[in-house]
This record gives structure tokens, sequence and C-alpha cells, in this order.
């Protein structure tokens, strides 16, 4: 059940590479949300809501990792503490709970809500990789907000691992896998999961109006016809995405 | 006599219909009412208008569906729905469950394919009324021929009239050359309300890619942008008709929703301006309220078609 409410601007700091890290106090969602699942935020002065996953929670508040790529999330990221902005959530379905030991993937700003599942696991000590790839050393997201022990991979290997995430995935034991990026890196880590015999669960974005399942604005094509990303999502399993995967 | 803090009858009657106030939300906008009834109570409200219902089921048209302008937004949803049959048996059942009235929205390819589903969905006890999508704009062999045509708009009313009790509302597209015309034809011919408006013909270009921002290449453009519009059909149809105005397009806000029924709508309906708040058809209930007790009405019947001229 979603909440609809105005949230208070506790903190916006600066993460590195156009990304900031926001707090924002809201403890019904705090209390209720899963790794995986995201928010529709306001962007003050614009139409439409943007989804942001959740990055984290803590006490009464939830976390944002936004990384401005147009003007909305250059409306949000500029927050500053103490405002309020609207906010409903959580909303859809986040990665799965029974899995064990998962390789976590974020490619880019995807690394978002691998942060907040990389958090729940170590909470129920639970093992897992995680996987964190930039195009360059410039690009990355200061460490202090990383998932501990992340193993980082540039294109350039200006930084960490000189390869893709998918280059570095392939370097690990087979485990399932939770992922998050650019569709392209999804596809490949869902042909290494069929390869592997192991499920990927992938977290799409898609542009949202409403976010909660009401206006279909959101459909992606799967082997099931077209499903919301918002409510049948935003984590699907690879398997009813991609041909050739399991 | 009023005061500040006297009693103000939010109350509004469409025809046989009551509702506890004028607000709804619009079709296409809120599901079947489900998901809204999950975030806040909607027993609150006045009614809600379901997705279009049609005999076939609509998979809906491709992705991009969506696209934000600056005051508004463009939508080619392609009336997904999953057809009368699996309505009937999967959602219509769990329709008195949401303790609102129910405006259900129907769409038709053909005045027989109309008289199919009204007389289908007439059978369901917890559906208020149904409302005569004429003017999906996205679908190129339905809704906007027939909201175009005020003879159409007559022979689809009438056969409909003798094929149900239950209320007809016919909701009416704004790309039309006389929407006065068409709104006579709908109330001459049987209709108990006329619904204005549906979104307006748009399109957006990439110009980088050079391709259309939506996989359908036009839609239906929402929001604010319209809202003047919907305030001007409104006031034109108010002295032409004798039936009410269920007033639509762009209400983001109390004064919006107010202006509305000042040009002469007697009740609502919410669209895509509740995405950025759910809780907007309450706060606009909440300020017509406020806006009755500051302008000394007893009653929100008094504010229709009160605009001094």
């Amino acid at each position: 059940m979603p909440f609809e409410i105005e949230g208070i601007v506790l903190g916006n700091r600066y993460a590195g590479n156009n990304t900031v890290w926001i707090s924002i106090f809201a403890p019904q969602i705090a209390r209720t949300s899963l790794p995986g699942q995201f928010v529709m935020v306001e962007a003050v002065g614009k139409f439409l809501r943007r989804p942001i996953s959740i990055a984290s929670v803590s006490g009464g508040r939830i976390f944002l990792l936004i990384r401005i790529v147009g003007d909305g999330t250059r409306i949000i990221a500029s927050v500053r503490r103490n405002e309020k902005l609207k906010i409903l959530g959580p909303l859809g379905n986040g990665f799965p709970e029974n899995v064990q030991n998962p390789i976590l993937v974020g490619g880019g700003i995807g690394i978002a809500p691998l942060i907040f599942a990389s958090q729940r696991m170590k909470e129920n000590g639970e093992n897992f990789v995680a996987i964190y790839g930039e195009r360059t050393a410039d690009d990355i997201i200061w460490g202090d907000f990383l998932p501990e022990n992340v193993q980082i991979c540039t294109d350039d290997g200006s930084a960490g691992f000189r390869g893709t995430t998918v280059d570095l995935l392939k370097k690990q034991n087979p485990a399932p896998i939770f992922a998050c990026g650019p569709q392209p890196m999804l596809k490949a880590i869902s042909e290494i999961a069929y390869k592997w015999n192991v499920p990927a669960y992938i977290l799409l974005e898609e542009r949202m109006a409403c976010g909660f399942g009401v206006c279909q604005g959101c459909v992606i094509k799967t082997k099931n016809g077209y499903r919301r990303v918002c409510t049948d999502g935003p984590v699907f399993a690879a398997t009813e995405i991609y041909e050739n995967t399991r | 006599m009023s005061s500040a803090s006297s009693y103000v009858d939010l109350s509004i009657s469409i025809g046989k219909i009551f509702l506890k106030n004028p607000v709804m939300l619009a079709s296409g906008t809120a599901g079947f009412g489900f998901e809204f009834a999950e975030i806040f109570d909607i027993s609150q409200i006045g009614g809600i208008a379901t997705k279009t219902i049609t005999s076939e089921p609509r998979e809906g048209n491709p992705p991009p569906r969506i696209f934000e302008t600056p005051s508004g937004m463009i939508n080619s949803i392609g009336l997904a729905n999953p057809g009368i049959d699996k309505f009937m048996e999967e959602i219509a059942p769990r329709l008195k469950n949401l303790p609102t009235r129910i405006i259900l929205s129907v769409g038709g390819t053909s005045i027989d394919d109309f008289k199919y589903i009204v007389e289908t969905v007439s059978e369901i006890s917890s559906v208020d009324a149904i409302e005569l999508n004429l003017s999906c704009p996205n679908v190129k062999e339905g809704g906007i021929h027939f909201g175009r045509s005020a003879e159409t708009i007559s022979r689809l009313l009438s056969e409909l009239r003798l094929i149900t009790e239950k209320p007809l509302w016919a909701k009416l597209s704004p790309q039309v050359t006389d929407i006065v015309e068409l709104g006579t034809a709908a109330a001459d011919s049987g209709a108990d309300a006329i619904v204005v408006i549906n979104t307006l013909p748009a399109m957006a270009i990439d110009i980088e890619t050079k391709k259309p921002r939506l996989g359908a290449i036009t839609g239906g453009l929402s929001g604010n942008a319209i809202h003047p519009v919907a305030v001007s059909m409104i006031y034109a149809l108010h002295s032409a008709v004798d039936i009410p105005i269920i007033g639509v397009g762009g209400i983001s806000s109390t004064e919006d929703a107010i202006e509305l029924m000042l040009a002469g709508a007697t009740a609502l309906q919410i669209g895509s301006s509740a995405f950025a708040d759910t809780n907007l058809p309450l706060k606009i209930i909440d300020g017509i309220g406020k806006y009755c007790r500051r302008q000394r009405f007893s009653s929100a019947r008094e504010i229709v078609g009160a605009v001094e001229i």
C-alpha cells in the first residue's frame, strides 16, 4: 500500500558525477520499503513526478541517489534541507527475498537500488557480491555511498577492473543475479544467467505518469504481452523480458 | 444565513444519481478505482469514471505511450483494456466493494458494438452510470468518428436509450467544429449528461533522432494546458443544453475546479493532474467547501453557471 506524503528533505549531499544523495523524512515509506521498490518524487514545476529507486532507508528516512539526466532530475537534485516534496511510495515489486547469495550488478546510476539491497542483506547477515561499473573513474559515485567491498569496473580501466560489469560478472562464481542499469547490460547479464543456469532479476526503468498502475503509460513488451513497469515490475525475471534466457 | 463555519451542502445530482460532492476521477486515469482505493478513502469523493471497456480485449498502443509537455502530458495508451468478457468475469463483481459512485466508461467501433456493450454492462448493479467514450482520439477505427458527427451521436444515443435504464453520459471530443451542435445532439437524443472535454490531439518530436516521442506517433494532450479550452467549451454548452455538464480538462487546483463550475459544470472529473498528487481530489473537495463559505453560497450547486458576464 503506497503512502502519499509531503516528505521533508533532511539533507542533500553531493555524491560525485552529477549525482546527489538526498535524505527525506518519510517514516511510513521507510518502514515498508523493500529493495527494488521506488517512489514517485515531485519535481517542482513539472507536470509529472519522477520514479526514483529507493537507495537506502534508515530510521524514518529514505535515501535517494539521483543523477542529473534532464530537467526533472535537475530540479529534484537541487532541493534543499527543510523543503517539502510530494512523494508517493513505496511502489512496485522489489527483488525477491528468498534468493541466496546473489551477485548485485549496478551499471551507472543503476547502482542505486542495489545499495539498498546490499544494506538489507548485510543487516540480515547474508552474503553477496556487489559489482558497480561506470565509463571512467570520474564517473564513479563516492565510496561513502556504495556497498561495502563493492568491486568497481570502468570501461577504460581508470579505476578498478578494466572492462564492463558484464566482463567482471563473468569472473565470478555462478550465483543468482540482481541487476539494474542500461538495457544492453541487462540483456548481456541475462545471457550469462542462462549459461550459468541461475535466475536473474532485472530492474527496468521507464518514463511514468502515475507510478501506481492506473495509466498504463509505462508498459514494456514482454513474452507475456505488454506489462506495466510500475506495478508488474520494476523488477522482472530476465526470462520474461529476453529470449534465450532462463 | 451563512457564516465562515456554516454547513455547505456539496452534494449534487446528475439526473437521477446523487453524488455526495461534485468531484470524480476521470476515465483512463483511475483504472477501475482499486488502486486509488489503496491510497485514500474513496468514499470521500463523488465517484470514479473507469477505464474504457471495449467489446474485444485491446493490448493498447506500442510504447512509448506518454510524454511530458511544459504544462501537461501527451498520452497514447490506445484504450488498453481486458475486453468486456474478462471485465464481466473478473472486474465487474469486485466493483461493489468500492464505496463510491461507479461511472463505467465504454467504447465501441459501431452502433451495434456500443449496443452490445451497453446492454451487457447494464446488468451490473454497482454501475451507477455509463459514460460513452465518443472521443478517444487514439483509436483510428473508433471514438473520434462518433464524436465528430451530430447525426451519429443522435442515432447512437437514441438507440442506446431504448436498451438501458442506466444513466447515459456522453463524453465529447473537443476536436470538433462546433461543440454546441454535438452537445445539443446528445441532449436531445436522451443523454443524461455531457462530459467535456476529452484530450486534444497532440504530437511531439525528438529533434535529435527526428522520431516522434510516442510509439503511436500522435496522442492526446491533457493537463493544465487544456484547462482554458474546457472552460470555454463548458461555457458555450451551458446556455445551449439543459442536461448537466460534467467538466473535465486540466483541473489541478481548487481554482481550476471552480472555474469549470462557474462556466457551467455541475460536476467535475480530475484526470492526469492527480498523478502528481493523489490527494488532489480531496484537496479540491475541501477547497470547494471553503470557496462556498467565502462566497456565502450554502450549496455547491450555486456555483454552477454563476459566471457573471
